[in-house]
């Protein structure tokens, strides 16, 4: 049986990803109809910054948790990451250049790659006997591509019918919930550790 | 086994390889080759693809896990690798948005009888569990971030059909190599316990 907290974690991955499934597809189309500057080739030149910042940043982070306090920083690392995630739509609707989405990119690359290490460790911490790592994380891959295919859809529709700001828009609001539920998990499991102490008190 | 060839194919750099070129800008294909291409039907094109993917996926998965010897595994492995070889070269021929969707299908149930072929036989033939794979999936998308790079070089260069081919051709061979290095050091080599 799955628990709460485990779903709960479930649901911040599936939101974040799931949020640039809304764009992901449609994406060189938005930055070639958006940018003067933009052409194929700077255009895979973002996603190629995308992709280093990502296994750079993912390196890195896992090493930083291994030193001390390693939970406080994974739940950091979480609320970092989905922050950043929740702010960067938002960012997207006022770049001007290239050069400004090259940084936008940098920063979504960072943030999927902290949060994929944060994510994997509260996840671990949290699979019980009953609950093996392989079956849950095949009912992730399950969740996330179903959810990336209705988004993919969802988005082209949203931005084919209302242009590209309504799209952005749901993105941000998407992300910011992963934002608010990754908040909600912390949160709710310091009550339960306080809950848990007061009575040797 | 060679800890070199090991390594290529726990990295899966090779699939990457050739999905790493196009990946970027496949939207941009569609909006320039194909007729009434438009924000709407690319990105259901891509959701038929990813939907084809999650339908089939589980069931190819119970039936690799089940699969002890590996047999099973690499026949859906070669099977799924002709399907996603097949793809670029039909995208060269389509004409509309229609034969896309048709194509992203085929590609669709392409991958979901490899993917889960492939890591089956990469935990049979390399005795690797999934989570001590973290380090070559880094090393996998470091690879694929030059690919991205590469790809839309070409692509401006000499144009988006040319890298279409590459592509095709890039898959056409990854497919022969990973299926006869499976076929050499996995399941039918005396070489089994790596």
């Amino acid at each position: 049986m799955i628990s709460d907290r485990l779903k709960l974690l479930g649901l911040i991955d599936l939101l974040a990803v799931c949020a640039y499934g809304l764009l992901l597809p449609i994406l060189p189309l938005f930055l070639i109809d958006q940018f003067y500057d933009s052409n194929i080739f700077n255009i895979a030149l973002a996603y190629t910054f995308y992709l280093i910042s990502m296994a750079g940043f993912s390196w890195i982070f896992r090493i930083f948790i291994e030193h001390g306090l390693s939970i406080v920083r994974i739940k950091l690392g979480l609320i970092a990451s989905t922050l950043i995630l929740a702010v960067m739509p938002i960012l997207y609707m006022y770049a001007k250049t290239m050069t400004d989405i090259y940084l936008i990119q940098i920063f979504i690359g960072m943030a999927f790659g902290i949060m994929k290490i944060a994510w994997h460790k509260l996840t671990h911490e949290k699979l019980t006997d009953t609950v093996s790592l392989e079956a849950f994380s095949h009912t992730r891959n399950l969740f996330t591509t179903f959810g990336l295919g209705i988004a993919a859809v969802l988005g082209g529709f949203i931005a084919y019918q209302y242009s590209y700001r309504p799209l952005l828009c749901l993105v941000f609001s998407f992300a910011f919930t992963s934002f608010a539920s990754s908040l909600i998990y912390i949160f709710t499991s310091e009550k339960k550790h306080k809950a848990t102490k007061r009575p040797s008190h | 086994m060679n800890r070199w060839i090991r390594t290529a194919i726990q990295g899966d750099m090779f699939y990457l390889m050739a999905f790493g070129l196009l990946t970027p800008i496949f939207a941009l294909f569609l909006k320039e080759q194909i007729p009434n291409a438009n924000l709407f039907t690319i990105g259901l094109a891509e959701g038929i693809y990813l939907l084809t993917v999650g339908i089939l996926r589980p069931f190819t998965l119970l039936s690799t896990s089940g699969d002890s010897k590996g047999w099973r595994a690499q026949s859906l492995l070669w099977f799924g690798s002709a399907l996603v070889a097949l793809t670029p070269f039909l995208y060269l021929l389509s004409r509309d948005m229609l034969d896309i969707f048709v194509i992203q299908m085929i590609y669709g149930i392409g991958i979901a009888f490899s993917e889960p072929a492939w890591s089956r036989l990469i935990g049979l033939t390399c005795k690797m569990q999934p989570t001590k794979w973290e380090p070559f999936s880094t090393t996998g998308a470091l690879i694929s971030a030059g690919i991205a790079a590469l790809g839309g070089f070409i692509a401006q260069t000499q144009g988006m059909k040319a890298l279409l081919f590459y592509v095709g051709i890039t898959l056409f061979f990854a497919a022969i190599f990973m299926a006869s290095i499976y076929w050499r050091f996995g399941l039918n080599s005396k070489y089994k316990n790596i």
